[in-house]
């Protein structure tokens, strides 16, 4: 079985999705191609990696990008064709099972018996899914894989193709990227989310970023700031920020909810974290019913502290 | 100027979901159903579209007779008309085989835009506009949180996991709404009279048939259950030993 991976980059560098992409296609498929957009890129895992230079997506666009792939295809007729669950890849995803007349399946967590495993209603359920055809389009994801770790390392293989400005009708005029150091909250490693029950966009403002860059230094990790419907709705911080239903789903290794109550949507958001902590002055906030780990308190009594002990442990660190 | 909006019916964000006894469906009969979040944000800029530059408003969506409810709450509204394409078990239909329904409607009524939601909060799909933009050799652009209508193109207000943009596109295209969007209006009383005169036009369609079926459904595996700590240093003794990122 062959399996062809869509590697997704950020200026030249690959994403941590796609990584887990190639370890997914792995467990599923003994041969695995690669394509990307990109003159060169260093990376394992793959039999052979089609690579496909144009400086008119130095922003990726997906019109063009799934005529790429569909090349690739046309040439190694892989059984499934995965991709990372990234804004950008899911839309590859619907465009490329419409091209290819193949079922789609996104955001998918898990596999097991020759079943896939996602969340259905916001991870209300896990649903276990039969999919079939050639191909089939997949994504997966975010730190829902391991990453390939071996040294499995093909050859890189130049595609020469002209793709017409056609294809470029519908593209980018204008970019506002995130802030530097600002991690999107579902490829964060730890994820520090505010409610409500911090009282203030100026609270949150102060207190969550404090304790998200404190975590940051403690541990080396991609730590994100998150929030709950309540505050995005106040305006507090723009909607990208929001766990939940109709936020994001986030699978942290640690998920640190602040003066959030914890209603069923936000739960929807956040209950496949590794570690819930939740602090909260209510004790019979909802929130306390997926939590690993209770605070009952009011915020300013135990955030500063925290901040303050992180950040010397920082400090002793180096 | 023609719109075509897709909305799906999904069970309400505040439902409380239980797989049904077989495992295979959910407990559907128990539960409020709602159009789905984003597509509503979809069916609002429809309608402002209509208000501010004149348009043809059309709403589709694909099921059984309970989904004329939601398709009414959309003529409410303001949208001027409906299409059904009847299914009686649409939650079990494969992204693919939505976006296909959507394409073929479309093909017929020849809009020049077609919205619906980034998300489909039920099978948590993204697929359904990018699929139809494919279909149809549309524009796309997805995760719109704001859309001004120049004249045969449109300007875009997008947000991606990487930032935001603005994007450009000529009409035909597709749209995805994201949050952020718009506040959807609460339809009134004159709304409600109107949507009861409207028609809604109800279509039988063949579709592909695709290899995929959910084959169980369970609740998520049990938390261990919360255990409560005290103090500034004892959540750091359980971030380094227990947690083990320290």
């Amino acid at each position: 079985m062959k399996a062809l991976v869509f590697v997704e980059t950020v200026k030249g560098n690959v994403r941590e999705v796609s990584l887990e992409a190639i370890g997914f296609a792995r467990i599923l498929a003994e041969e695995v191609v690669g394509v990307a957009v990109g003159k060169d890129l260093d990376i394992k895992g793959l039999d052979r990696l089609y690579l496909y230079e144009d400086e008119r997506l130095s922003i990726p666009i997906s019109k063009p990008i799934v005529e790429i792939i569909s090349e690739v295809q046309g040439r190694e007729n892989a059984k499934y064709i995965i991709l990372p669950s990234t804004s950008f890849g899911k839309e590859l995803g619907g465009r490329l099972s419409a091209k290819l007349s193949a079922p789609i399946l996104d955001d998918i967590m898990g596999y097991e018996d020759g079943m896939f495993i996602k969340g259905f209603y916001s991870n209300k359920v896990f649903a276990r899914i039969k999919i079939d055809g050639n191909p089939v389009v997949l994504s997966v994801r975010s730190r829902a894989f391991k990453p390939y770790e071996g040294n499995v390392e093909g050859e890189k293989i130049k595609l020469d193709i002209t793709l017409e400005d056609g294809y470029f009708s519908s593209k980018p005029v204008e970019l506002k990227e995130k802030e530097a150091g600002e991690i999107d909250v579902t490829e964060a490693d730890i994820v520090v989310s505010g409610g409500r029950g911090m009282g203030s966009p100026e609270n949150y403002h102060k207190w969550i970023i404090a304790l998200r860059d404190a975590l940051a230094r403690a541990t080396k990790m991609k730590v994100a700031n998150g929030a709950s419907r309540a505050v995005v709705d106040a305006g507090w911080i723009d909607h990208s920020h929001q766990v939940g239903q109709t936020g994001k789903t986030v699978s942290p290794i640690l998920y640190v909810a602040v003066g959030i109550s914890g209603a069923i949507q936000h739960q929807a958001g956040m209950r496949t974290s590794k570690n819930i902590l939740a602090i909260n002055k209510d004790k019979e906030a909802p929130i306390f019913t997926i939590a690993d780990y209770g605070v009952v308190s009011k915020w300013e009594d135990i955030l500063p502290e925290l901040v303050e002990k992180l950040n010397k442990l920082a400090e002793e660190k180096i | 100027m023609k719109i075509l909006v897709f909305i799906k019916r999904v069970p309400d964000t505040a439902a409380i979901i239980k797989p049904s006894q077989d495992g295979k469906d959910i407990n559907r009969s128990e539960i409020p159903f709602i159009i789905n979040p984003y597509d509503e944000l979809a069916v609002e800029e429809a309608i402002r579209l209509k208000e501010g530059k004149g348009a043809e408003t059309v709403v589709l969506s694909v099921g059984n007779e309970d989904v004329k409810e939601n398709l009414r709450r959309a003529l409410a509204m303001g949208i001027d008309r409906a299409i059904l394409v009847k299914h009686p078990s649409y939650w079990n239909l494969n992204p693919a085989q939505i976006g296909y329904i959507v394409s073929e409607v479309a093909k017929r009524e020849k809009p020049d835009i077609i919205l619906t939601g980034k998300l489909s909060i039920d099978d948590y799909t993204y697929s359904v506009a990018p699929y139809i933009a494919e279909a149809l050799g549309y524009n796309l652009v997805t995760y719109a949180t704001k859309v001004e209508y120049l004249d045969g193109k449109i300007r875009v207000e997008r947000e991606t996991d990487l930032g935001s943009e603005v994007w450009e596109a000529p009409l035909p295209v597709v749209i995805s709404a994201e949050r952020g969007l718009n506040e959807p209006r609460l339809p009134n009383m004159r709304g409600i009279m109107m949507a009861k005169k409207k028609e809604i036009e109800e279509l039988e369609m063949d579709i592909p048939n695709l290899s995929y079926s959910v084959e169980s459904l369970t609740p998520p595996p049990p938390r261990k259950g919360v255990r409560f700590l005290n103090s500034a240093d004892e959540i750091i003794e359980v971030l380094r030993n227990e947690v083990k990122i320290l």
